[in-house]
């Protein structure tokens, strides 16, 4: 029997039963007890304040205590007659006498077998949520069972790890084999982030820095201390700076990058969720806890609370409110109603479809699931794994489809811009190294994904479409309200406007007369055609170092692969794109019609800013921009001859004058 | 007893040839460093304005190459007036660079007075010799040839493709650049400041002869 519940009915009980009138006089009697006999905890502390009585008797014991036959002994959980005083003074309860909970004791020495503690006289809603659990209704667990009162921290001061250690004190790691990502659940969540559901979460950023073993670790006060000069030695002052108390991008960023000046190892932010208020009600029932959307969906409760929490003086730690726009400077935990949106999710690509260990989750919850393996991307992409398999980037860096894609969040690849597709190599890869050969480096960068060079056997075409050029050079992209505006049309088809034969092609005229026409609506601007070169088709053979990827004639020649495949883009109705081949004979149209304003593709191109200070800055890597370098000394040997020339012609007048006086 | 005496050494199709290929040297190098650094750059306006104007004055320096090369050709001057010959090298170039870097300076009478017959001294041969016969036409048919790459690609193929066209083709603008500048020092350096520039304009040059006083 619970006897927690049984005393909560008694106090039910008699509170229905006996009148206000009567409740009265046994509070009187009770402050008045209280106040004049209270028992001080130095009075307890005599006897449990040392490790003695656990050596004791039972006997010796009983010696000491005023004998209560029959009466039962409660279960105690890992709680033992001493009290560890100084652990007492620093935790929760410490301005609380023993007798304010142990209130059975009116006069020392007390009963045998003390009753069990009300906590309901403070924790009142919190026992209410508890009894409504699994954890009270089937295993009976008492409040001490789990947590030690005479040693409790404020919930808000434990570490991930110490609440988790509260659970397991009982639960062990061993289930949980259903649940994909196992170990990175387990490295950022407490369990109660499921296993409460209704417990308000938050998601709380901490800092770390890279360890000696390159492993990631929580900074400690010690090593953030003299980054708090001049703020009390407060962390929070030395980040909030404003003193808001809400912390700012801009101001965590500023600390971080001080952080860097002081030679901490790569630090930055790391965010776990945490709970803010516990719940008491606990479950394991599949319908709530293995609700994955619980957390991987965008309106996730624990975004509207963002916390920042730094280590204080004491040993302890201190949070402090953060401003929510950090949010948008995480990875996106891959969320379902997003993963709708993307090409696996609008393609009808199931979790379980890659997941196949989950089947569990269909079928009704049962627990039988094995640990959940790889997912298997060749199951569709077999082709690209074919290919993939056979190049050197997999051959060295081993990196499995995921390392580099992220299966939540794919995006086609034609939608991709030359910036996305850019990103995925660049998470690992740094441009700036080991171009240095490159001649235009920058412009380069510019227009090209990487895969232009490394991937030879890629599918490359050059990619048109109509764009707005400004009085002032600027260029505009049009989409299809724009060409509708132009057009002076409510819902025109491009295509079919485009495309006046009809056969699916798309001939110079058939261009060059849209472009007519729209040059002579929009008047003030001209509009042409705009100009890419892209992957059209990747693959994933990717070239080593030094090899194909140099070779400039590649592009740099009219043999270019990808004058092969010339592509028009056509703006529809929505943000749908429809592309039609275009006729070769466009680019011969170049010079002569003025078709594109920045098609200068072929040939040493044009310098840009960046890389005239690139030249000053690395004139000394010769090879580089030599034609310029060269050329200058051209003009700098023809500027010297005639300013010594004409120096000398200056200093020697005198010397002119008086010889063509004597001739 | 010192007189004037106007030698006439430029003829009027020869004088409209210099001028207007001056001014097309001139706004070629002005447009080609707007197309080679468009970021600095907009004397032209847009990058393809000047890409627009470049074309348009590189086939007016084409065509007055024609009409100096067909007027030389025409008056049978073209040799003598322009090639050098080994004298000129034995003698001629020495002389006139001892004068131009050193007696020049002392105030001494150049070794060479232009006539209508020889126009250039061995040096001025020498170098317009190169500047005519080499890097012009070098300079025209890679412009032609980066004009319409899509029409001449075979030519450009077999010179080795479009990047060593066009590293020619810039060179040679820096040498034109840097020419330019020395030309236009040297033009100072007549019997006056500006006497090679009035002999230019209106095709006499005036120069001074001492001549023997009578006894």
């Amino acid at each position: 029997m619970n006897i927690m519940r049984c005393d909560l009915r008694t106090f039910r009980f008699a509170r229905c039963l006996i009148a206000p009138l009567f409740l009265l006089l046994p509070s009187f009697l009770f402050l008045w007890v209280g106040v004049s006999f209270s028992i001080e905890n130095e009075e307890c502390l005599e006897c449990h304040g040392t490790r003695d009585i656990l050596k004791m008797s039972n006997e010796e014991r009983l010696e000491m205590v005023i004998p209560t036959p029959g009466k039962r002994e409660v279960r105690k959980g890992k709680l033992t007659l001493f009290v560890d005083y100084e652990g007492f003074r620093t935790s929760v309860h410490k301005s609380l006498k023993c007798v304010d909970c142990h209130s059975e004791i009116a006069e020392l020495p007390h009963p045998q077998r003390m009753g069990i503690v009300n906590c309901t006289r403070c924790h009142k809603e919190i026992v209410e949520h508890y009894e409504e659990s699994k954890h009270a209704k089937v295993s009976k667990r008492l409040c001490f069972e789990c947590h030690n009162p005479h040693t409790t921290t404020p919930f808000r001061r434990l570490s991930m790890k110490d609440r988790m250690g509260i659970c397991r004190q009982c639960h062990k790691e061993d289930g949980h084999r259903w649940l994909p990502q196992r170990e990175l659940h387990f490295r950022f969540l407490e369990c109660t982030v499921c296993h409460a559901p209704k417990a308000e979460k938050g998601l709380y950023f901490h800092l770390t820095a890279e360890g000696g073993d390159g492993k990631r670790i929580t900074l400690s006060y010690k090593e953030l201390k003299e980054f708090t000069r001049g703020y009390e030695g407060n962390l929070v002052k030395a980040i909030d700076r404003n003193g808001n108390g809400n912390v700012e991008v801009h101001e965590i960023n500023r600390f971080i990058a001080k952080l860097k000046e002081g030679k901490v190892r790569s630090p930055r932010l790391d965010a776990e969720v945490l709970v803010l208020r516990p719940y008491h009600n606990y479950t394991d029932e599949v319908k709530h806890i293995k609700d994955c959307t619980m957390c991987h969906f965008k309106d996730a409760p624990f975004y509207d609370q963002v916390m920042l929490r730094v280590p204080d003086e004491r040993g302890g730690l201190q949070t402090v409110r953060m401003d929510k726009a950090i949010i948008g400077k995480l990875p996106p935990i891959p969320s379902k109603d997003y993963y709708l949106t993307t090409i696996h999710g609008k393609s009808g690509v199931e979790c379980i479809d890659c997941h196949a260990d989950l089947t569990i989750l269909r079928e009704a919850e049962e627990f039988k699931v094995k640990e959940m393996k790889t997912p298997v991307c060749e199951k569709c992409h077999e082709k690209v794994m074919a290919e993939y398999k056979n190049s050197t980037h997999h051959k060295v860096s081993e990196k499995i489809c995921f390392g580099c894609h992220d299966p939540h969040s794919s995006v086609p690849f034609k939608e991709l811009s030359v910036e996305q597709r850019k990103a995925i190599c660049v998470k690992c890869h740094d441009p700036q190294r080991g171009h240095e050969w490159l001649p235009q480096k920058e412009l380069h960068f510019k227009y090209l994904e990487c895969t232009m060079c490394h991937a030879p056997q890629a599918e490359k075409g050059v990619v048109f479409y109509l764009q707005r050029v400004g009085k002032k050079g600027t260029e505009e992209r049009l989409n299809y309200e724009d060409l509708a505006q132009l057009l002076e049309m409510k819902s025109p088809d491009l295509v079919k406007l485009l495309d006046s034969n009809g056969n699916g092609f798309l001939e110079d005229k058939e261009v060059l007369s849209i472009l007519q026409l729209l040059n002579v609506k929009s008047r003030r601007d001209t509009i042409n055609l705009g100009v890419k070169v892209l992957v059209l088709k990747p693959s994933h053979n990717y070239t080593a170092k030094d090899t194909k990827a140099k070779d400039c004639s590649l592009c740099h020649s009219s043999g270019a692969g990808f004058y092969s495949k010339l592509i028009m883009e056509i703006p529809e109705h929505g943000s749908g794109i429809r592309t039609l081949p275009l006729d070769k004979s466009i680019l011969a149209g170049i010079h002569r019609i003025p078709v594109t304003s920045d098609f200068y593709l072929l040939g040493e191109s044009r310098i840009s800013k960046r890389d005239i200070a690139d030249l000053i800055f690395v004139v000394r890597k010769i090879g580089y921009k030599w034609l310029d370098i060269i050329g200058i000394f051209f003009l700098l040997a023809g500027l010297g001859f005639v300013s010594i020339h004409g120096l000398i012609r200056i200093l020697t007048i005198g010397i002119r004058k008086r010889s063509h006086k004597g001739r | 007893m010192v007189t004037m005496r106007r030698e006439y050494l430029h003829p009027l199709p020869v004088r409209i040839w210099h001028w207007v290929h001056g001014i097309a040297i001139i706004i070629l190098v002005l447009t080609g460093i707007q197309i080679r650094v468009p970021d600095f750059f907009t004397w032209f306006g847009t990058f393809k304005s000047a890409v627009k104007i470049h074309n348009i004055f590189g086939f007016v320096v084409l065509f007055d190459y024609l009409l100096w090369l067909g007027f030389y050709l025409v008056t049978k001057q073209l040799i003598r007036q322009y090639v050098p010959t080994i004298k000129d090298y034995t003698i001629g170039v020495p002389s006139q660079a001892a004068y131009y870097f050193a007696r020049f300076f002392l105030g001494d009478q150049p070794p060479f007075e232009p006539t209508r017959e020889e126009k250039f001294n061995s040096l001025q041969k020498t170098t317009y010799f190169g500047i005519m016969f080499v890097l012009v036409p070098l300079q025209i048919i890679t412009g032609v040839l980066l004009w319409d790459l899509e029409r001449f690609h075979t030519i450009v193929e077999l010179l080795g493709g479009v990047r060593i066209v066009d590293a020619f083709h810039i060179i040679m603008a820096y040498v034109f650049a840097s020419f330019l500048i020395v030309h236009l020092y040297l033009s100072s350096l007549g019997h006056t400041f500006f006497s090679h520039h009035k002999a230019m304009i209106l095709g006499y040059e005036e120069r001074e002869i001492a001549e023997a006083e009578p006894e």
